[in-house]
């Protein structure tokens, strides 16, 4: 034994050594963790996490699905929060109306609305105001209409349409209601004179209805409607003339340096340049960024409204 | 404990550490990549959950949402909770039994990405995956993942693993074994075969195993162990010739070497550099120095005198040598050239030292006849001339009473006087030719002999400044001596002494005795005696003080009677030192 301790101790040495950089390597995990006993429970109905005061809220007309227009309304709350220092949310409105009463009543400060729900909205309440309208890709602030029908479809004009059944989109849509009614009419086809119609409450629900041959014809955004053209799903009967894009209004009840922030944070926005990542911004009125706009630039469009809508169901 | 145990043990304990660690490090890199799996599976999860429910959340449909979370924990089991919050803080639904625990409240808020904690909860540790519901629009989806599924299929992976292993290693070790026993009995085989050669048994034949390697291994062996049988039998039959041959030449080099050792002449065999590579007895007793202490030595250093190896010497030189034991002798020198491995040369080593000494008393014996007949010649002679020379003395005594002249009477005793000369010098011949003829034999003291001898002298020799030293006293040496012959043998070399000295010195006499010899030593600081001479001056006639009227017989009369009592004389001397005689006279002898 005693010629042999050496030979023992390089061996413990080694083994030692061994176990020394395996715990090295692999440490004991230390449990920083949280203590958490699942048996105490809440017995009472609290909020979990309550809302904060200095966040604002943001709404939007419902013209995709919900879940499209989240996509690409929450990257622009991400960058206004940047851009403005304080934390902006969506309040989800499934309709139109909604959009209206949450305006009017200041539950939300901004929101991006057509230019028929803003008529609306300032008929209503009285206290929403433009402070920047939506550009196209080619930088222009105007939008049209499009009538459509399927590609083999009979009708060739907005007169074939007549005792033809028609889709509409939301009811307080611009480009989905009113333009479309405005075509329409122009072309001496009255409601009465359709099959039968229908507000089905967004662009593309007004499509898929025209594409699946619910209705004969419908009418739908320019920009939707040359992007089933050209994959050969519909024909364009029809487009209007040019009217004002769709807008981001805000509750002018909110402090005037918060809108001034919004406003010089939407004009610096620019999805076709330096903000290209925002996720389908393309398929929103804004696609070009924005520009300043007042309410004189929408007169057109109150007597429209009183006129196709306010008229119709006030 | 056996050292292969020793070994063995070790392997193991080693072998278990390491298979330890190497589980502990196994384990640990499998539950994080497993955990990491998970998590990432977790947040795929939880983001499809989210995905799938936003329009529901959207809508407030609590019971789609409700349908949709119940569903995705029942496809996922490791999924502990799932719990839900509104945009506006309020909890929308949540899975836990017992109700929403209190520690959960704000405990992981999400910020805009995915976040996750770890919690460890009273059912184990929980990896909570939690963000935002609806993103832009707020809320909290909440999901736990336990990690103890993970664990437990990470611990069962383990397991299966660890049992696997130490069934792989016992099946191995088996086969091992097995394999080892296949392989290693042939080896043993083998190996018992070059034991049984080693024991000399070359017609041991191995078993053949198979035609593989160690088949061809066999079958070379045994072709190996026929060769070798053959070659050792071969080998047998060349040794037994090496040994006849061997002691035929051992029994020639023995007789060689009596031969060598018995011959009366010292031999020495030499190297070409004339290094002594042999060296028999009788060159020992010559030279005095053994055998051992030679070899390897020069022979020059040996001999003390220069030996040139160049020509063969067949006649020999004579040299004079003094030995190592202090030996004076006579030796020739032959030097003979060999034609033998042994050496280039020989030396042969005669002894001529009886033959020197006899040619030596043989001149001395014929020049003493040739003194006796010179010596009874003279007697006769002296005898001759006496009787007129003192017929010659009387009548010109006669003549010197009677004459009145003169000049005439200083003629007459200057005649005398050479007469009485001559009467001298006729009696030390006849002195020298009667010694040894009538020695006396007295009982006298040698002491009272030397102060008659030493008062004699002074009274011939007055006119020098002597001391004298006598370190003797009177009745302690005693001989039976002639004491007329010994009192002229001190005297006459006291009175050398004396002149030696010239006119100053120190005479010391010192007597000194054993059982059987009395020793005289007379010692002078004269001027010594030149070493050519010492060995001449006992002869007749051989003087050094010529033209002084000394004939030169004294130390020869004094030696001759010393001789004829049986005694001795030395002498030792130093020229401008001073010369000592050592008479050594027997306490008695018979003549």
């Amino acid at each position: 034994m005693n010629m042999l301790w050496r030979e023992y101790l390089v061996i413990c040495v080694m083994i030692l050594s061994l176990i020394g950089i395996s715990f090295y390597l692999y440490p004991i995990e230390r449990l920083d963790s949280i203590q958490v006993d699942l048996n105490d429970v809440v017995t009472t109905s609290v909020k979990l996490n309550n809302s904060r005061e200095d966040v604002v809220y943001f709404s939007f007309d419902l013209r995709l699905s919900p879940k499209a227009e989240i996509e690409i309304y929450a990257p622009l709350m991400d960058y206004l929060s940047a851009k403005v220092g304080k934390q902006f949310r969506i309040k989800f409105a499934q309709t139109y109306e909604e959009v209206q009463y949450m305006l009017g009543t200041g539950e939300v400060s901004f929101a991006a609305i057509g230019p028929v729900n803003y008529v609306v909205t300032q008929k209503k309440y009285g206290n929403v105001i433009p402070i920047v309208i939506g550009l196209d890709s080619n930088k222009s602030p105007v939008y049209r209409a499009a009538i459509i029908t399927r590609p083999d479809s009979n009708i060739m004009t907005l007169e074939d349409i007549k005792n033809r059944s028609f889709a509409f989109g939301s009811f307080y849509s611009t480009q989905g209601h009113l333009i479309p009614r405005i075509m329409l009419e122009r072309a001496g086809v009255k409601l009465e004179d359709l099959e039968r119609y229908a507000f089905l409450g967004s662009h593309q629900a007004c499509a898929q209805a025209v594409i699946s041959g619910l209705f004969d014809a419908g009418g739908v955004q320019d920009t939707l409607a040359f992007h089933l053209e050209s994959k050969g799903l519909v024909r364009i009967v029809a487009l209007s003339e040019p009217y004002p894009r769709s807008m981001i209004v805000a509750n002018k009840n909110i402090e005037p340096e918060l809108i001034e922030k919004v406003k010089s944070a939407l004009l610096e926005l620019d999805p076709l340049g330096k903000d290209a990542n925002l996720t389908d911004w393309d398929k929103t009125e804004f696609s070009g960024g924005f520009k300043e706009v007042n309410q004189e630039f929408y007169r057109m469009y109150f007597e429209l409204v009183g006129k196709y809508i306010m008229g119709e169901f006030s | 404990m056996m050292l292969k145990h020793k070994m063995v043990f070790l392997f193991v304990v080693f072998l278990i550490g390491f298979g330890l660690i190497n589980v502990y490090v196994v384990w640990r890199e499998i539950t994080t990549s497993i955990t990491v799996e998970m998590l990432n599976f977790g947040k795929e999860a939880v983001l499809h959950l989210r995905e799938s429910m936003i329009e529901d959340v959207l809508s407030n449909n609590l019971l789609t949402i409700q349908d949709k979370v119940e569903s995705f924990m029942k496809r996922y089991p490791q999924v502990r909770y799932v719990y839900l919050i509104g945009s506006d803080g309020a909890l929308i639904l949540h899975t836990f039994e017992k109700g929403f625990p209190k520690s959960l409240m704000n405990l992981n808020t999400p910020d805009s990405s995915l976040s996750i904690k770890t919690i460890l909860t009273n059912d184990g540790k929980v990896y909570e995956i939690s963000t935002v519901l609806v993103p832009g629009v707020g809320g909290e989806l909440h999901v736990g993942l336990s990690e103890e599924y993970v664990l437990h299929h990470v611990n069962k992976a383990i397991m299966n693993m660890v049992f696997f292993g130490a069934f792989v290693v016992g099946i191995g070790g088996v086969t091992v074994l097995v394999s080892m026993r296949v392989i290693i009995y042939p080896l043993k085989e083998l190996e018992e075969g070059v034991k049984k050669i080693m024991m000399g048994f070359y017609n041991h034949r191995i078993k053949i195993f198979g035609a593989d390697e160690l088949g061809y291994l066999s079958t070379a062996f045994n072709k190996m162990l026929e060769d070798l049988e053959m070659k050792n039998k071969q080998v047998q039959e060349y040794v037994n010739k090496l040994k006849t041959t061997l002691r035929s030449l051992k029994k020639s080099k023995e007789r060689y070497k009596r031969v060598i050792e018995s011959v009366g002449d010292g031999i020495i065999t030499l190297s070409r550099e004339g290094v002594i590579l042999s060296y028999n007895r009788r060159a020992e007793e010559l030279t005095g120095m053994k055998c051992s202490d030679a070899i390897g030595k020069r022979v020059d250093e040996i001999l003390r005198i220069p030996i040139k190896l160049e020509v063969e010497d067949p006649v020999g030189t004579e040299v004079s040598f003094r030995n190592d034991r202090g030996d004076n002798v006579f030796l020739k020198i032959f030097i003979k050239k060999l034609t033998s491995d042994y050496g280039e040369w020989a030396i042969i080593l005669r002894d001529i030292t009886d033959e020197v000494i006899k040619n030596e008393l043989n001149k001395k014996l014929l020049r003493y006849e040739q003194l006796l007949s010179i010596g009874e010649l003279m007697v006769r002679i002296a005898h001759e001339i006496n009787t007129p020379l003192t017929s010659i003395l009387l009548s010109t005594e006669l003549l010197l009473m009677k004459c009145k002249n003169r000049k005439m009477k200083e003629k007459l005793e200057e005649i005398i006087s050479k007469v009485e000369i001559c009467k001298e010098r006729v009696n030390e011949l006849m002195k020298l030719a009667r010694t040894g003829a009538a020695i006396k034999r007295e009982l006298i003291d040698i002491a009272k002999l030397i102060d008659d001898s030493i008062s004699y002298c002074q009274a011939c020799k007055c006119y020098g400044n002597f001391s004298i030293v006598k370190n003797y006293e009177y009745g302690k040496y005693l001989v039976i001596a002639d004491p007329t012959g010994l009192r002229e043998v001190f005297e006459n070399i006291i009175l050398n002494a004396f002149q030696a000295m010239r006119d100053h010195g120190v005479l010391t006499i010192d007597i000194k005795d054993d059982n059987e010899f009395v020793y005289v030593y007379i010692s002078d600081t004269g001027v010594g005696i030149p070493e050519e001479n010492i060995h001449r001056i006992f002869e007749p006639f051989f003087t050094t003080k010529k033209g002084q009227g000394n004939l030169g017989l004294g130390l020869s009369i004094a030696n001759a009677i010393v001789k004829a009592h049986r005694g001795e004389i030395f002498v030792e001397s130093k020229v401008g030192k001073g010369s000592t005689f050592i008479i050594k006279l027997p306490r008695g002898f018979n003549i």
